[in-house]
């Protein structure tokens, strides 16, 4: 039997025992994973779907935000074009002065 | 000894000695298989977590087409392939093997074997790990790696003649060769 033979043959003793701790590691990832099964509710789905949910809320939230910027923009530079904008602010009451001279056809002025 | 089919009935109610019971029959298979063929005790580990949580979040579907046995040896080599396909070199991790570094020192045999099996491609070591230090038969091997008796026997000679190759080299490349 030569060098090589002795080398093949040596592998029989390359069985490796698993370290103690393992089964104790298994068990409580097992029993980890049935506790996030079991619990109903949001909280039962945040431990489920974890970052995947913090994740998708923060997108929703993200998407909800960009839309009611966009709108709430669009509006006001729609003010912005039909209005003297300045003029508003400083005297708020001057477009509605054309009321004071409203004959209401009493014949009396108001 | 408690037949598989009944470990699986009492791990599909939830029985946790089931599934320790489990374990303690196939643990040893699945860490040594791994820690042979990934070459690292931290992968072995989590390789090993894996195919014992997958059994146990499975275990409800489980139809009995194969035994449990054939279940474990198949995840095993399906998973431990998968760690190799993710590591882009497929070799054993060369922190665990660091005879290279140890110039002038003697190498062991154990490790000489161990740096062979290095060598070689993960098929090929996984054949020889299943056959060699598993001990296991020409049949389960077939049905773990999901080929016929006759592959598996010439798989094997191509394997044993692969690694006598890379033996020699190796001996030759560290002046320990005597042939």
């Amino acid at each position: 039997m030569d060098r090589i033979d002795r080398l093949y043959e040596g592998m029989k003793g390359l069985k490796e025992s698993p370290p103690k701790g393992l089964w104790g590691v298994i068990l409580k990832r097992a029993l980890e994973e049935e506790r996030r099964r079991v619990v109903p509710g949001w909280r039962g789905l945040l431990l489920r779907g974890g970052w995947g949910v913090v994740l998708a809320c923060t997108l929703v939230v993200m998407v909800g935000a960009i839309r009611y910027y966009t709108h709430y923009k669009v509006s006001r530079e729609a003010i912005y074009c039909l209005y003297d904008y300045d003029a508003v602010i400083q005297n708020p009451l001057a477009g509605l002065e054309w009321e004071d001279d409203l004959d209401d056809g009493t014949g009396i002025d108001s | 000894m408690v037949e598989d089919r009944d470990l699986i009935e009492r791990l599909r109610k939830g029985d946790l000695r089931a599934f320790e019971e489990v374990y303690h029959r196939y643990g040893s298979f699945v860490y040594s298989v791994a820690y042979n063929v990934l070459g690292n005790p931290s992968e072995a580990e989590d390789l090993a977590q894996e195919v014992f949580l997958r059994l146990y979040r499975k275990v409800k579907g489980f139809m009995f087409r194969s035994s449990l046995k054939t279940y474990i040896y198949r995840a095993t080599v399906n998973t431990a392939l998968n760690y190799l396909r993710r590591r882009k070199d497929c070799g054993i991790k060369e922190e665990t093997l660091k005879a290279d570094d140890r110039p002038g020192e003697r190498w062991e045999d154990k490790e000489l074997v161990r740096e062979i099996l290095r060598r070689l491609s993960p098929e090929t070591r996984l054949i020889l790990v299943l056959r060699e230090v598993e001990g296991l038969s020409y049949e389960e091997i077939g049905r773990a790696l999901g080929m016929g008796v006759n592959t598996v026997k010439s798989r094997l000679n191509r394997a044993r003649e692969e690694f006598r190759k890379q033996g020699r080299i190796l001996l030759k490349q560290e002046g320990l060769w005597t042939g």
